[in-house]
C-alpha cells in the first residue's frame, strides 16, 4: 500500500526533532517499507492521496486498563484488582483481557493503535501487564510484549482493599514491609518470572501519586536492584529533580483527571510539563478508563495549552510512551521497518477539533472515518 | 466604571463584534459595541489581541459539596439516611471556601447550579449560584432553583441493596417519586383548605419542596441515564403536570423522537469520562447533536468533580466536533442553561444592563490557542492565567 502526499510527522536529523514533512508511506507486509519525497507505486499496489492530511504514527497508551475495566458492563465486567490478596505474583492482565470490549473500539478510532495494559493499583502487587495491539479478537495474536513489568502500587489505595479486610496493609510501611519480603520470598522460591524481576531484567511498574511514595519507590528499587518505571506522579513538581535523575521512563496522567483523591491533589495542568520535563522519558497516559482513551488527543491539546511544546506533546504520545513499554525499535514513529501503525488526521492533531479519519495496524486498515 | 476592549466579543450564541467594547459600571454591562464614546479618565483593560465570551454557565454542578481531593468529611451532597430527603436544601452544604470554586474560574465558569447528588430518589433542593463573592448569600442569584430527583443505579444501590428502603427494582424507585408528589398534593390541599378556613396547622419541610414543584414554581430536576429511566421521568412529570428538566438523559439519542416532542429540557453530560456503569454504556458525544435536532433544549454539565469545571470548554469543543453547530454549541454552555435556571435576566450573554461576566480567550473558542486567559465575575478580574 502506498500512501502519498502525506504531512507526515517524521525525524529531522539537523534539527534532532520530530517535524511534519510532506512524504509518501509506503508499506509491505505490514511494515513501513519507504519514507520519500516521492514515492512511485506500481499496478497492483492499493494507493490512497492524503493531500491535506495529517499522518502520525499510532499513538500508544502506556498505562491504560482497557479489555480489563469493561465498558458499560459494571462489577462483572471488572477484572482490574484481584484484591483476594494483597500480593499477586501468579496473576497476569493477558488472562483477563477482552479484545471485543468497546475500549478496543474507542481506541482504534482515537488513533491509539498500542496499549499497555497493567492491573490496577488498588494491591500492592497487582499481577503482570502485557502490550497489545488495539485489534483483533484473539488476545494472543495480539501481543506485542508479552510480559511488560510487575505491576506495583504504592499508595492510598494499595491499602484500601486491605483495609476493609483488615489485612496487612495498613500502613506505608506496612507496604514496603510486603514489597521487601516478596523479594526475599522470590529469591528461594519464585516463578521465572519473579527471577528476572529480581535479576532487574523485567521491570517493576510503580504507581505512586505523593512525593513520599515516589521517593519510596525509588530508593526500594535501587535498595534491591530492580529496574524500575513510575507511573501517576502527581507530586512530580515537588521531587522532579530526584525523578529525573535516575533516568528511567515514566508515566504523568491523566493530567484531566481532576485531583479526586487526597493524594492525587496536586494533579495540577498548570505547573506539570515541559520540554525538558518530559525529555526522551516522559509520556502522558488517559489511564483509560480514568478518561476514556478516545480523548488522548485533547489530553495532548490540553497539555500543549499549558506549556507544553507541541511537538513535545506528540513525542509523549508515541515514542515516549514506546520507549516507557520497551517497544521502540517497533512502533513508535514512523520509520523504515517500524510495523505499519499509522493514524490521519482532519488537521493538526491534538487540535481539539480535529478528528481521525483512517487508523492502521500492522498496515491494515482498523478505523475509516469515511474517507474511503 | 471602566472600559473593556476586545479583538472580537461573542454578545449571544455565535452573534459577535468585532473591536468591541463593553462599559461596565458596578459590575453590571452598562454599553456594549463599537462606537462607544469613553470618559478621559476611565480605566481601561485592554484585550485587542484577545478573544471575550460570556462567562460560561454550568447546570448541574457538585461545587463545594463533594470532597474534591480534600480530606474526609467533605461529602455533603446526599443526605443519604432517607431515600426521600426533600426536606434538604444544598444551601447548607456549600464550603465556598472549597478549592472547586476557584477551579471553576479558572474553567472560564462564571454561574453554576450545585444540586445534591442522586443517592436518594428525592434529593433535596438546588440553587443557581456565582463562582465568586464574598459571602454564599451575595453569590446566590436563585435560592430556590429545582428539586433534585434520581432514578436508575444510585437509588437502587445505595437504598436496595445497601439498606434496605424499599427501592430494589426500578418500579420501587419510580413508587417512592409518586408517593413524595401525591403526598406533596395531599398536604397543599390541607393546607389550601386550613388557610381558606383560617385554622392553623402543622408545616411539614419534608412537603414544602414537594408543593413548590406542584405550583411549577421550580422544576424536577432528575438524574436519568437510561431510555426508559427518561421516560418514566416525563411519564411521572406529565401525570403531575410539573416542570422538569431530564439531568444526564444519556440515552436520549435512543428516544430522540420523545424527548424532542417535549421540548424538554436536557443537561447533558458529563463528557471526557467513561462508561464504566452499566445505566451509561451509551453515551456518545453526539447525543447533543441528535438531542437538539430532535427538539430538545440543550444544556451541556460537567457534573463537577465528576468532569472537572476547567474542562468544561473542552467538552463542549468535542461536542462540536461531533456535529452540534458552533452556534448551538456556544448557546449550550451559555445562554441555554441561563434560561434553564431562571436567571438569564442576569446572565448568559453580553448585553446591555446584565451581569458583566465574561471570559478572555487567547483565540477561538475549541481551538488550542483559545485557551482561558482570564475570567471576570461582577465586572471584576477574579482570576489571571
Amino acid at each position: 500500500m502506498l500512501l502519498k502526499n502525506c504531512n507526515a510527522l517524521v525525524f529531522d536529523k539537523s534539527l534532532k526533532k520530530y517535524r511534519f514533512k510532506i512524504k509518501d508511506i509506503l508499506i509491505k507486509n505490514g511494515k513501513v517499507a519507504k519514507i520519500d519525497d516521492e514515492i512511485t507505486g506500481d499496478n497492483l499496489m492499493t494507493v490512497i492521496d492524503m493531500k491535506g492530511k495529517y499522518v502520525t504514527p499510532g499513538f500508544v497508551e502506556p498505562h491504560c486498563q482497557v479489555g480489563l475495566n469493561e465498558h458499560g458492563s459494571g462489577i462483572m465486567g471488572k477484572d482490574v484488582d484481584e484484591s483476594s490478596e494483597a500480593v499477586n505474583l501468579n496473576c497476569y492482565a493477558l488472562d483477563a483481557i477482552n479484545m471485543l470490549e468497546k475500549g478496543f473500539e474507542d481506541f482504534r478510532a482515537s488513533g491509539i493503535t498500542t496499549a499497555g495494559i497493567f492491573p490496577g493499583n488498588n494491591n500492592v502487587i497487582g499481577g503482570f501487564g502485557t502490550v497489545v495491539k488495539c485489534c483483533g479478537s484473539v488476545v494472543d495474536q495480539a501481543v506485542v510484549k508479552k510480559n511488560a513489568g510487575l505491576k506495583v502500587s504504592i499508595s492510598n489505595l494499595s491499602k484500601k482493599d486491605s483495609n476493609i479486610k483488615n489485612n496487612a496493609p495498613i500502613t506505608r510501611m506496612g507496604i514496603t514491609a510486603l514489597l521487601k519480603q516478596t523479594i526475599f520470598s522470590s529469591i528461594h522460591d519464585g516463578t521465572d518470572d519473579m527471577k528476572e524481576v529480581i535479576e532487574g531484567k523485567l521491570p517493576i511498574v510503580v504507581y505512586c501519586q505523593r512525593h513520599d511514595d515516589i521517593m519510596t519507590a525509588i530508593r526500594f528499587s535501587k535498595e534491591y536492584n530492580l529496574d524500575y518505571k513510575l507511573v501517576g506522579l502527581a507530586d512530580y513538581q515537588t521531587v522532579k529533580t530526584e525523578i529525573l535523575k535516575e533516568d528511567k521512563s515514566f508515566v504523568v496522567g491523566p493530567i484531566m483527571r481532576y485531583g479526586d483523591s487526597e493524594e492525587t491533589r496536586n494533579r495540577d495542568v498548570y505547573t506539570v510539563l515541559d520540554e525538558a520535563d518530559m525529555g526522551s522519558l516522559g509520556s502522558l497516559t488517559t489511564e483509560h478508563p480514568v478518561i476514556n482513551g478516545r480523548y488522548i488527543g485533547l489530553q495532548g491539546g490540553i497539555a500543549v495549552q499549558n506549556g507544553l511544546d507541541y511537538y513535545k506533546a506528540l513525542e509523549c504520545l508515541t515514542i515516549n510512551p514506546a520507549r516507557f513499554l520497551n517497544i521502540d525499535d517497533q512502533v513508535g514513529s514512523l520509520e523504515v521497518g517500524k510495523d505499519g501503525d499509522i493514524v490521519v488526521w482532519s488537521g493538526l492533531p491534538l487540535e481539539p477539533l480535529t478528528k481521525v479519519e483512517m487508523t492502521f495496524i500492522n498496515g491494515d486498515i482498523v478505523f475509516d472515518g469515511g474517507v474511503l | 466604571m471602566k472600559a473593556i476592549k476586545a479583538r472580537k466579543i461573542y454578545t449571544y450564541g455565535e452573534k459577535y463584534i468585532e473591536n468591541g467594547i463593553i462599559l461596565e459600571e458596578n459590575g453590571k454591562i452598562i454599553e456594549i459595541g463599537t462606537d462607544i464614546e469613553l470618559p478621559g479618565d476611565i480605566e481601561i483593560l485592554d484585550y485587542s489581541d484577545k478573544v471575550i465570551m460570556p462567562g460560561l454557565i454550568d447546570g448541574h454542578t457538585h461545587v463545594g459539596v463533594w470532597g474534591d481531593g480534600e480530606s474526609g468529611g467533605g461529602f455533603d451532597g446526599n443526605e443519604m439516611s432517607r431515600v426521600i430527603a426533600g426536606d434538604v436544601h444544598i444551601i447548607d452544604s456549600i464550603n465556598i471556601r472549597q478549592k472547586s470554586f476557584q477551579t471553576a474560574l479558572e474553567g472560564g465558569v462564571t454561574c453554576v447550579q450545585i444540586l445534591p447528588g442522586s443517592s436518594n430518589a428525592i434529593g433535596g433542593t438546588a440553587c443557581v449560584s456565582k463562582t465568586h463573592g464574598a459571602s454564599l448569600e451575595s453569590m446566590i442569584i436563585n435560592k430556590d432553583s429545582g428539586l433534585k430527583g434520581a432514578t436508575g443505579e444510585n437509588v437502587k444501590r445505595r437504598h436496595g441493596q445497601l439498606n434496605n428502603h424499599g427501592t430494589v427494582t426500578r418500579m420501587g424507585v419510580a413508587s417512592k417519586i409518586r408517593q413524595y408528589f401525591t403526598d406533596s398534593k395531599n398536604y397543599m390541599e390541607k393546607v389550601e383548605l386550613a388557610t381558606e378556613k383560617g385554622e392553623t396547622f402543622k408545616k411539614e419541610l419534608l412537603y414544602e419542596a414537594g408543593v413548590k414543584v406542584l405550583k411549577r414554581e421550580m422544576p424536577f430536576r432528575v438524574h436519568a441515564h437510561r431510555h426508559d429511566d427518561i421516560g418514566t421521568v416525563i411519564r411521572i412529570c406529565n401525570e403531575f403536570n410539573i416542570d422538569y428538566s431530564i439531568e444526564h438523559c444519556t440515552e436520549g439519542h435512543l428516544i430522540k423522537e420523545l424527548v424532542g416532542g417535549q421540548k424538554a429540557t436536557v443537561m447533558l453530560g458529563p463528557g471526557l469520562t467513561s462508561s464504566v456503569k452499566v445505566e451509561s454504556a451509551n453515551y456518545t458525544d453526539k447525543n447533543p447533536k441528535i438531542l437538539s435536532d430532535a427538539g430538545a433544549k440543550v444544556c451541556l454539565i460537567t457534573d463537577h468533580p465528576f468532569l472537572s469545571l476547567r474542562y468544561f470548554i473542552h467538552y463542549a469543543g468535542i461536542v462540536h466536533r461531533e456535529g452540534l453547530s458552533f452556534d448551538d454549541t456556544l448557546k449550550s454552555i451559555t445562554i441555554n442553561p441561563a434560561v434553564a435556571l431562571g436567571v438569564s435576566h442576569l446572565v448568559g450573554s453580553l448585553e446591555k444592563g446584565k451581569d458583566c461576566d465574561l471570559v478572555v480567550l487567547g483565540g477561538e473558542p475549541f481551538t488550542i490557542e483559545g485557551r482561558i486567559e482570564g475570567t471576570m465575575v461582577n465586572g471584576t478580574c477574579v482570576w489571571e492565567r
